[in-house]
């Protein structure tokens, strides 16, 4: 009895620090998100003008009103900035499938699959925002080794990020050098040496063929590590794009790259409206809440077809 | 009869199957090397000699095309190597060192054009040895040799200088780099320190000790790990505001240091290890720090150093907060300096900024590749992200 209540009291002090932080760096914070997206405050007068506004905050990011007939969405730079952010995340397919297609030619390779994977791994390393820097003169039109790679090739390639219709798929470009070798590449080779032998060897037995081993061996196998990367990808996609934006297009050229981060980081820090901007965060919250719902409920019933 | 034939041929197919395997990931792996290897072309130019994206008009037939795009794909490999015009001196005057479309290996030097056509020297060594002569313009090749300016580097890392600062009141330091390198040292190494003491204190409590509330709060620290990092930048900004923090190293320390993820992570480690080493200790007397310090420490040393790893990169890298918080010079991390550097001199001096850019890279490369193995084990080990 006596032990029990010492374990207690050593249970609180072992929490108190971490749990100390927590709290005021991580849950009060969350709360007061919650809170100033009702209020109107621009962050430089003090916190006691600060004043309750109700739901207009969000009336503003996500309403709609009439203007000569037709309807006109509130704030049009918040709905360009959502849809510049899942734009930009139609890349995780791509770089999930190219992580995978790299995960297996290595795992086939047998020799020199250290090398390799140093190799594709490498971006990762490199600090991002020197990435960053490093990528808008990669990406310069005149010139920049994308340009001269596809001159080789008789093309002319595009103005890339200076260019409405081309920034996008520049950063894109960007996203998958970093992301292909990256985490998720690692984490598929290591899938694929937990796949038990037996189930080739079986299917082998039954005449399958490199294709069907594949689809009906590998990626079934492979299932749970997907929806882990996916889950990942998207949560980490809903929240993408500040750093790139920031350091390489400014958010433009004419909005195009501002991403739902940008646009908050814009609303809080350069235009100085917290209200707004957490009302933002809070749809953003939503968002990456529901991604996660989403892949948790697709995760479950995927391990359940596995095992 | 036929079963050894069978064997031999799916044999070779497994041959020709690894070598094709081999070459799309060597090819793949060109690739990806070749941003960094024509950042590092870029950085070792002289500055304002960049190379220029040149088109190429291939020929229409499919034997030529092909032959056009290796000469060219050659010519672009072998131009990733800076190279420069070589001058000699004759008449104390610097002239082009040239040779002669057809005239082998012997070098000219290039006195002047004139419409008739160029004239050139015939040179043996660097002196001329013959006499002058008219060629047309078209056949004078200038010799270009290799040159690299590894001075951009030096040039890089002093550009910014520090006015009047001194480190702790005594240490006098102008270098502006050398600054933000040791603020990025220091910042990253206390969040480090500081993320893996109270993680591990809390991960083991939450693991391992009995008391009121602690499933509650853990299902508290569960659920703010998907809160997007925006929801929170905006309240915590505001909260050092007001404490009157903004630009100092607390700011840049203290919200790194308690980690929801770091916490979980270790308590899912802490987990597994097995119970009965924890309660020999018990038995022999230790309490229950005793066994988080004698026992539990030692036997996760590859999650901590996991952890470790993964938040000193993490704040090593980190440019939201920073730039948030920081204002004065002398208190940025390398990101920030980055982005002084580029906004001061990228639109003229971008071999500089290449070389900039490589000196923060190396440190990061260097460390990867000397514990890459470990590395890889943390990914797996946790399945983190940065």
């Amino acid at each position: 009895m006596k032990r029990l209540a010492s374990e207690r009291f050593a249970g609180y002090l072992f929490i108190l620090p971490n749990a100390l932080g927590f709290a005021v760096f991580t849950f009060l914070p969350v709360l007061a998100c919650a809170l100033l997206s009702f209020a109107e405050w621009d962050g430089i007068r003090p916190i006691s003008d600060a004043r309750l506004v109700g739901l207009s905050n969000y009336v503003a990011t996500l309403g709609w009103h009439r203007e000569n007939g037709a309807l006109v969405a509130n704030d049009p730079r918040f709905w360009q900035s959502l849809y510049n952010t899942v734009y930009l995340m139609g890349v995780i397919p791509v770089s999930i499938a190219g992580s995978l297609l790299l995960a297996l030619l290595m795992s086939s390779a047998l020799r020199g699959v250290t090398v390799y994977r140093a190799i594709y791994f490498l971006p990762v390393v490199v600090p991002f925002v020197a990435v960053c820097l490093l990528w808008k003169w990669i990406l310069n039109p005149d010139y920049g080794l994308i340009n001269a790679t596809l001159a080789l090739l008789g093309i002319r390639g595009p103005a890339w990020l200076e260019s409405v219709a081309w920034a996008k798929p520049g950063l894109m470009l960007m996203s998958l050098w970093i992301a292909v070798g990256g985490y998720n590449c690692v984490l598929y080779l290591a899938g694929l040496q937990n796949i038990p032998e037996e189930l080739y060897e079986a299917a082998e037995l039954d005449g399958a063929n490199w294709w069907q081993r594949l689809r009906h061996v590998t990626w079934p196998q492979l299932a749970p590590t997907t929806f882990f990367i996916l889950t990942m990808a998207l949560i980490s996609g809903f929240q993408g794009g500040f750093t790139q934006a920031y350091l390489m297009t400014r958010g433009g050229p004419v909005g195009s790259t501002t991403t739902i981060t940008y646009y908050i980081f814009h609303q809080a820090f350069e235009v100085f409206r917290m209200g707004r901007a957490a009302s933002i965060a809070g749809v953003l919250f939503v968002l990456v809440f529901g991604a996660t719902l989403l892949n948790w409920r697709y995760w479950r019933e995927a391990r359940t077809v596995v095992s | 009869m036929s079963a050894p034939r069978f064997a031999v041929g799916r044999k070779r197919r497994a041959r020709h199957a690894r070598l094709a395997t081999h070459l799309v990931l060597a090819t793949g792996a060109v690739g990806m090397l070749l941003p960094l290897l024509w950042v590092a072309s870029a950085s070792l130019r002289k500055e304002g000699t960049a190379l220029q994206v040149t088109e190429i008009a291939l020929p229409r037939t499919q034997e030529g095309r092909a032959r056009a795009l290796l000469g060219s794909v050659a010519a672009f490999a072998s131009s990733l190597i800076p190279r420069e015009p070589v001058r000699v001196e004759i008449e104390g005057r610097a002239r082009p060192l040239v040779r002669l479309a057809g005239g082998g290996e012997r070098t000219f030097a290039l006195l002047r054009e004139t419409p008739e056509g160029s004239v050139v020297v015939p040179l043996v060594g660097k002196r001329r040895s013959g006499e002058e002569r008219t060629v047309p313009h078209a056949s004078v090749i200038p010799v270009r040799r290799v040159r690299l300016h590894w001075e951009n580097y030096l040039a890089a890392w002093t550009a910014i200088r520090l006015e009047d600062f001194r480190l702790l009141g005594c240490i006098r330091i102008s270098n502006a780099f050398l600054m933000y390198f040791i603020n990025s040292l220091f910042v990253a190494l206390m969040v480090t320190a500081g993320q893996v003491a109270t993680s591990s204190l809390a991960g083991y409590a939450f693991s391992r000790l009995r008391f009121f509330g602690r499933d509650t709060l853990f299902l508290a620290y569960l659920a703010t790990m998907m809160v997007p990092f925006m929801v929170m930048v905006i309240p915590v900004f505001i909260l050092f505001k007001q404490l009157g923090l903004i630009d100092t190293y607390a700011a840049l320390i203290l919200p790194g240091i308690f980690s929801a993820y770091g916490t979980f992570m270790l308590r899912q480690f802490f987990l597994a290890i097995p119970r009965e080493l924890e309660d020999a200790g018990r038995i022999d007397g230790c309490g229950p720090f005793a066994v988080y310090w004698r026992i539990i420490l030692p036997l996760s040393k590859p999650a901590l150093a996991t952890l470790a790893t993964f938040t000193f990169l993490h704040t090593w890298n980190d440019f939201l907060w920073p730039l948030l918080v920081v204002t004065s010079e002398h208190l940025k991390t390398v990101p920030l300096g980055l982005r002084s550097f580029d906004s001061m001199y990228a639109a003229s001096q971008w071999s500089k900024l290449m070389a900039a850019s490589l000196i923060f890279t190396l440190p990061a490369v260097v460390v990867f590749l000397y514990n890459q193995r470990f590395f890889i084990r943390g990914i797996l080990l946790s399945g983190l992200k940065a």
